[in-house]
């Protein structure tokens, strides 16, 4: 009786030393897999064109140029994505391109009536008001400012396929 | 041979492994779909080994990715061939495993004691998907990046997604960290976890088959030779078939890099469209669920098939309706997607510009791709800025080539423009439809050989000969002839070094060094300069300026550009 008793312990101490064995070799790749890292986010205001380059009722696309940090690089002046800017009087919208359903580039149709994305045909109004399709909100509106003559664009990116609007960084 | 066969028979027990293996008994006698599943296996093989000859040639990095495939596809001997038997091998694998799970649901494999082996069937198409979905992402091309973007935000859609898609890509956005974990994924965690699969389905069929030999003495069959035959023989034909594929197609395209920053008409890979197809139908909170929720409510009712379908015997009526309504819905659903695509002409001239793209990058990097990559190679290429810039600042109004659209266009065509013909006919008809008949500029300047409508019969035509010393003059600098006629005949109106326009119109163009770089460079940065078409130049429907807004190298470009192609000449 004591002998199986024992033979019992033995056997849940040798179990159990295995297990914790192979969770001390599974833990740290597991904690380092989902590691979260802190990124960017927040403010970050690009030069993009001068303000007299822009015409009333034409919308234009704007590449942002502008430096990136993709894990271990850090590229000077790269393209970081584009925005629509729409020019009144001496105000400038910015719209960014990136669909806010699933992050296709939304292109503006023929004689600027409005915007509409190539993967799913969500359609927009000219001032990026959600029209039609699958796109769950508006155009995503970013921060415009006109320093020196040059507009500047709070460039920032947000969750998609949210009716709200979530930055992401 | 036998000595060899005796030798790693005593050390290893190799002789007595091999016939343990080959007189096995097999439940219910030779079947197709036990062959299928033997065809799963040599694929896995084929693409272990195909995949393991890439990996030699490939660097998962965002910079070096596609430029290694392309080194992989077109330059490497034998290349294309190996990419290609990899491409298609990995995609009859998904449509065989999906054939085998049909196969198995509909014959009642599902049930008590098999459910286990059935599972890892499932598990084990799940795995081959993702297979193929993260091997798509591996040449980073337009067609993998905006592919897995897309699915990726539609992850982030459901519950946890957010921290689902961080996991998959390594940080917020698909980039450097997402790329090297789908290599990793597809290289090493998931072929394991196939093979592990069906090594645990082996387990539990061979289980099964001692179980029903142990019962009764006959109705079974060993491996060999007839299931042997049929296995050996669907393998060939499925070899050739991947073979044929790859050679009749010249093995698996490589689209455009992938550029964050451009419009790409995303479409998934064809096995995925039908689930394309169900997001454009389901919007809003529902869209989640009707595209994620889909396949997982297949995949949940094909996980509780053992469960649902309790029957022990003869075909599985539960399994033929799932079946069924599965295949049926994705193959209606990838049609009518499909169709729809190829009669969208928004869609299609998207597509093909894309195409085109593709394959000037594929071209252009056959010369060597910059250690920055190919989205650096494209921009700096000569020939293709040159291009992108006529395009975004000439081609709305002018015609060179193949830009611009000739129907829309108001200002002239410039092909021939400043040549000796070209000069001809604007002497002899300047308010051609081609040269200023649909610009303001209609009307300003008369030909030279045919009396105006309002000649009061004081109109001189120039003649023949006398045209063409202009026209060679102003085209190649040659020929005094044609200066003296110039300077005689044109400077009411024109100016030529300086001097003429009598009335001070301020309108017709200086003609020195018409036609030559510096001349079509002033005009490009300021057309109301003296150098070129002069103060009156700027009004409404006038050609801008883009001194400014394009910098200095780019202007070079842009008139180096267009007056070699205009003259028919070579660029760069």
């Amino acid at each position: 009786m004591a002998n199986t008793d024992r033979r019992n312990l033995l056997k849940v101490v040798l179990a159990s030393g295995a297990a914790a064995l192979c969770a001390s070799a599974l833990a740290p790749p597991i904690a380092y897999v989902v590691a979260k890292r802190g990124g960017a986010g927040g403010e970050r205001w690009v030069k993009t064109v001068r303000l007299d380059q822009l015409h009333e009722g034409r919308p234009r696309k704007v590449k942002i140029v502008s430096d990136v940090r993709d894990a271990w690089k850090l590229e000077k002046d790269a393209e970081l994505g584009a925005v629509w800017l729409i020019r009144t009087g001496d105000e400038v919208r910015a719209l960014s391109v990136v669909c806010p359903h699933l992050g296709c580039s939304i292109g503006a149709d023929e004689g600027g009536k409005g915007f509409s994305c190539p993967c799913h045909d969500s359609s927009f109004t000219a001032d990026g008001k959600r029209q039609g399709g699958p796109s769950p909100r508006d155009m995503d509106a970013l921060g415009t400012r006109i320093t020196d003559g040059v507009v500047e664009i709070d460039f920032r990116r947000f969750r998609q396929g949210t009716p709200d609007r979530v930055e992401v960084g | 041979m036998s000595r060899l066969g005796d030798y790693l028979e005593d050390r290893i027990g190799l002789r007595r492994r091999m016939r343990a293996m080959l007189d096995h008994p097999i439940a219910g006698g030779p079947s197709w779909a036990r062959s299928v599943g033997f065809t799963l296996l040599f694929l896995l093989v084929v693409l272990v080994v195909t995949g393991l000859a890439l990996m030699t040639t490939y660097a998962p990095t965002v910079e070096a990715a596609w430029a290694s495939v392309h080194f992989t596809t077109y330059l490497m001997p034998h290349g294309w061939l190996l990419r290609g038997l990899h491409h298609f091998a990995g995609e009859a694998m998904l449509v065989f495993a999906c054939a085998h799970l049909a196969m198995l649901a509909m014959g009642g494999a599902h049930r008590r004691p098999r459910e286990l082996g059935f599972l890892a069937a499932v598990f084990a198409t799940g795995a081959i998907a993702a297979e193929c979905i993260t091997g798509g992402v591996l040449p980073w091309d337009q067609q993998g990046y905006w592919a897995r973007r897309v699915e990726i935000g539609i992850m982030q859609m459901g519950p946890g997604g957010s921290d689902l898609a961080r996991l998959v890509q390594g940080g917020p956005e698909l980039g450097q960290l997402g790329l090297t974990r789908m290599f990793a994924m597809h290289v090493v965690v998931l072929p394991l976890v196939i093979a592990a699969l069906f090594r645990l389905r082996r387990r539990s069929e061979w289980t099964f088959a001692e179980k029903i030999a142990a019962r009764h003495n006959t109705g079974f069959e060993s491996y060999v030779p007839r299931q042997l035959a049929r296995d050996l023989a669907l393998a060939a034909s499925t070899a050739l078939l991947v073979g044929y594929m790859t050679n009749k197609l010249h093995g698996a395209s490589l689209d455009a890099p992938a550029d964050p920053a451009s419009d790409y008409p995303a479409r998934p890979e064809w096995y995925l469209m039908w689930l394309y197809e169900v997001r454009r139908h389901v919007h809003g909170p529902m869209e989640f669920w009707g595209t994620l929720g889909v396949p997982l409510a297949i995949g949940v009712v094909f996980v509780a098939l053992p469960w649902i379908d309790k029957k022990m015997h003869g075909a599985s009526i539960v399994g033929i309706l799932a079946v069924v309504i599965a295949a049926g819905a994705m193959g209606a659903l990838t049609y009518v997607s499909m169709e729809r695509d190829a009669h969208d002409a928004k869609f299609q001239k998207a597509h093909a510009e894309a195409r085109k793209r593709a394959a000037v990058a594929v071209a252009l990097a056959k010369k060597g791709v910059p250690p920055a990559g190919p989205l650096v190679m494209l921009r700096d290429d000569p020939e293709l800025h040159a291009r992108a810039l006529f395009t975004d600042k000439c081609a709305s109004c002018h015609v060179l080539g193949d830009l611009g659209n000739k129907k829309k266009a108001d200002a002239p065509v410039l092909d021939g423009w400043s040549t000796e013909p070209w000069i001809m006919s604007m002497l002899h008809d300047p308010d051609g439809d081609d040269r200023f008949g649909r610009t303001p500029y209609k009307g300003g300047m008369p030909s030279m050989d045919v009396a105006p409508k309002d000649d009061k019969g004081d109109f001189k035509p120039m003649s023949k000969e006398d045209m063409t010393s202009v026209a060679k003059f102003l085209a190649t600098g040659e020929g005094e002839g044609g200066e003296k006629i110039i300077k005689d005949r044109c400077t009411t109106c024109h100016l030529y070094k300086g001097e003429g326009d009598d009335n001070g119109e301020e309108t017709a163009p200086e003609l020195a060094g018409y036609g030559t770089l510096p001349w079509v460079r002033a005009q490009i940065a300021d057309p109301s300069t003296p150098a070129t078409y002069r103060k009156n130049a700027l009004g409404k429907h006038h050609m801008p300026k883009l001194d400014g807004e394009l910098s200095p190298a780019d202007i070079d470009l842009l008139a180096r550009f267009t007056l070699a192609k205009a003259r028919g000449q070579a660029f760069p």
